[in-house]
């Protein structure tokens, strides 16, 4: 099943409640990729509190060789749009290309709608614009992984 | 608000991030001195993906306060005919209120806490 692509568009900022996402993640294999190094510390945290283990990587070249080779593949993507040497969507391509069926979360500065369709049609299946609810990222991960988000065997 | 006012994040009282929010704080002044030299250079490509990351981090870091100002820096920055002007103002505007950022809440300096100045 494929979860309904998203946008956070209109979600409301909700401060100081990261600790309501404990354990959501318990045990999932998270790939985060995102080139700014605050936010990958911020998001990085913020998983690994819900009980994620969390692999970085800070391209989308680099991404698509860690996740291609990883077995047991990871339980969700996590994946910003602007990075060098690849991004987001083409990295995203690719990685459906070469038979990653797992869910993949795009998460962006940019708040265009050219972007979101390109990112949704590459294979993404869900676009968050920052700055989204610390929390969002958390609940998006955990409601893709349980609707069993899977695109194809891989 | 005053200019001088202090800036704190809306996260600074979260239990796991507000030790990520004072890291971030503490980093400021060598992102700030990195958009300095951009503008420099006269590079205002490298200045505009700059502000857009800052534009990213400002608001996941609860400093809401500061997005529309790396919002404009990063517009200014990226016109086709980028104005040396505009772009300066909007970056001695997001620099003034760099300065003001702060680990912690205001309740933390009441209580004597250490809310340095970066």
């Amino acid at each position: 099943m494929t979860a309904s692509p998203a946008s956070n568009h209109h979600q409301a900022r909700n401060p100081s409640n990261s600790a309501q996402a404990v354990a959501l993640l318990d045990g999932q294999r998270v790939l985060l990729v995102e080139d700014s190094p605050d936010q990958q510390r911020l998001f990085a945290a913020l998983l690994q509190h819900a009980g994620a283990t969390v692999t970085l990587e800070c391209n989308g070249m680099s991404a698509v060789a860690t996740a291609t080779q990883s077995l047991p593949s990871f339980d969700v993507v996590i994946m910003d749009f602007a990075m060098p040497l690849m991004d987001g969507i083409q990295a995203t391509r690719q990685l459906r290309n070469r038979g990653y069926g797992g869910p993949i979360i795009g998460i962006t500065a940019y708040d265009s709608e050219e972007i979101q369709k390109s990112w949704l049609a590459a294979g993404c299946d869900q676009y968050l614009t920052k700055p989204f609810d610390n929390t969002v990222l958390v609940t998006a991960a955990h409601g893709l992984i349980s609707a069993g988000c899977r695109r194809r065997s891989n | 608000m005053s200019h001088a006012e202090p800036i704190y994040s809306s996260l600074g009282a979260d239990p796991l991030l507000g030790e990520i929010v004072k890291i971030f704080v503490e980093e400021i002044p060598s992102r700030v001195k990195t958009l300095v030299s951009q503008a420099v250079a006269d590079d205002w490509e490298t200045l505009g993906r700059t502000a857009h990351q800052l534009k990213g981090a400002f608001g996941s870091h609860g400093f809401d306060q500061l997005t529309p100002t790396a919002k404009r820096l990063e517009t200014a920055a990226r016109e086709d005919s980028p104005d040396a002007e505009n772009i300066l103002q909007a970056l001695a505007e997001l620099i003034g209120m760099c300065k003001r950022l702060r680990p912690g809440t205001p309740e933390t300096v009441a209580s004597g806490g250490t809310n340095e100045t970066p």
